[in-house]
């Protein structure tokens, strides 16, 4: 596992997936979006942080259902 | 598109030992994987959700049982035949788990038994 | 601009009548726009449903316009993915739970939260009994194996499974034990300076603590300080302080969640409690 190369914007796009993701306000919406689709994110994250060359990653986009 | 927030706004957030920086984000990106697990509505997936569900709960009372016959072991309540027998029991009902883990494509993590403000189970 | 399909996303809740951040557009591009239910209003803004599937950018896009109208405004932050098929449902939505929310913004509004991570080493712990950390004097020093290490040569395989699952038990209790008493002693120090916290002990063997601590804006400096002065004392442990942040961690969860959206938490607790409660009776 490369740690070395973690820079702060990578820990502080962590703290906010932390909160934004799992956290604040929750509206019974009908459509709330399946929040499974949130595992996703953190699959890629985790791939990302354990990536040698992560360096230029952090804009990934997901695959998935788009 | 919305763009996201600069660089500058993201700047000073964090103090302390930033030299662990690494560390910080290999226990946090653990932590995550194992909060927002949710049962998925999604039609397609279904299915694993559900093998996700019903592993976890077995899972939960695999371990709620071993951690019993520990409890007892550790009283000195039980004979070494009986503890045998039961440790052997929980032997292969662990391999079992691994074995159906493995079938339904299903890590440790997801099977993680963090109750969150509750704190761990186990 | 809007996709073929429309509905709305929703990024925070605020008073009736909020100042909106100039040309900061939503998720997908379109404007931000109040629907107000009686004196709360929601801000959201038009989206494509089936664009919303979380990515960085979006996800950091959600957190910037949250914190846009942190600044302009007193805040109640909705978590990402927050999608209602029109205006209606969304005021209905609003009016469910409309008590909740005022009293949430009220004591939220305006206020931050702050994240504490504090690292250890837990293979270390137990020659670190000198007293570093305060959590090793309570710890007692207690060896991991207290007793009945020569039973474990004695007996099958059965045996020895189960003799390596106890050793396990115990050094988790000890490791819970110990974070316990840390964050104990890190809250004696914080959260005088604080009005509230989130505690998690022990999420990961290596994670001893993480708290949120909730805190009016003009204290953040002064609880840096203090969180620098703990850190001084305590060199055998790495400690982060993340934030400022929007108050997500704070605001009053629902309590009624649709199973779909029920977490395996949720169902874990259910289980826990049930399965106690036989095996307790058990003995």
């Amino acid at each position: 596992m490369s740690r070395a190369g973690v820079e702060s914007k990578d820990v502080t796009l962590l703290e906010i997936l932390d909160r934004v993701l799992d956290r604040g306000v929750v509206l019974a919406g009908d459509l709330t979006i399946s929040v499974a689709d949130v595992d996703l994110i953190f699959v890629g994250l985790k791939v990302m942080l354990t990536s040698v060359e992560r360096a230029e990653r952090l804009r990934w986009g997901l695959a998935g259902s788009e | 598109m919305t763009g996201s927030i600069p660089a500058a706004a993201m700047d000073g957030r964090l103090h302390g030992d930033l030299a662990a920086l690494g560390d910080f984000a290999a226990e946090l990106a653990r932590v995550e994987s194992a909060l927002p697990q949710r049962i998925n509505a999604d039609e397609s997936k279904v299915e694993h959700g559900l093998a996700k569900l019903v592993l976890t709960l077995i899972e939960l009372v695999r371990r709620l049982l071993e951690k019993q016959a520990i409890r007892r072991i550790d009283a000195g309540s039980l004979t070494d035949d009986q503890i045998e027998r039961m440790g052997e029991t929980f032997y292969k009902l662990e391999a079992k788990m691994a074995e159906l883990k493995l079938v339904f494509n299903l890590a440790d993590e997801e099977l993680n038994l963090n109750l969150g403000p509750l704190g761990d189970l186990l | 601009m809007l996709g073929r399909r429309s509905a709305l996303y929703v990024y925070a809740i605020t008073g009736s009548r909020p100042e909106l951040p100039d040309g900061l557009a939503g998720i997908g591009g379109a404007c931000l726009q109040p629907v107000v239910c009686r004196s709360l209003a929601a801000i959201a803004s038009q989206v494509d449903p089936t664009q919303v599937c979380p990515n960085a950018e979006r996800v950091l896009g959600h957190e910037h316009i949250v914190e846009a109208l942190c600044q302009r405004t007193r805040v109640l932050p909705v978590r990402y993915g927050t999608v209602l098929p029109d205006a209606g449902t969304l005021v209905r939505a609003l009016d469910e739970r409309y008590e909740t929310l005022l009293a949430d913004l009220a004591r939220l509004g305006g206020k931050v939260e702050l994240g504490l991570r504090v690292l250890w080493n837990p293979d270390a712990l137990e020659s670190d009994d000198q007293g570093s950390t305060p959590a090793a004097s309570q710890g007692s020093g207690e060896p991991v194996f207290p007793r009945d290490a020569a039973a474990c040569v004695a007996g099958g395989r059965g045996t020895s499974y189960l003799r390596l699952r106890l050793a396990e038990q115990r050094r988790r209790d000890d490791l819970r034990a110990r974070a316990n008493a840390l964050g104990r002693h890190l809250n004696a120090t914080l959260l005088p300076q604080a009005i509230d916290s989130r505690p998690a002990i022990l999420p990961t063997d290596c994670l001893a603590v993480s708290s949120t601590y909730l805190l009016e804006p003009t204290r953040v400096a002064g609880f840096r300080e203090s969180f620098e002065r703990l850190r001084a004392a305590h060199p055998a442990l790495r400690f982060l302080l993340s934030g400022p942040w929007p108050p997500y961690s704070f605001v009053t969860p629902p309590n009624d969640r649709p199973l779909a959206g029920a977490s395996l938490r949720d169902l874990s607790a259910l289980a826990s409690a049930l399965v106690g409660q036989y095996t307790s009776e058990e003995e």
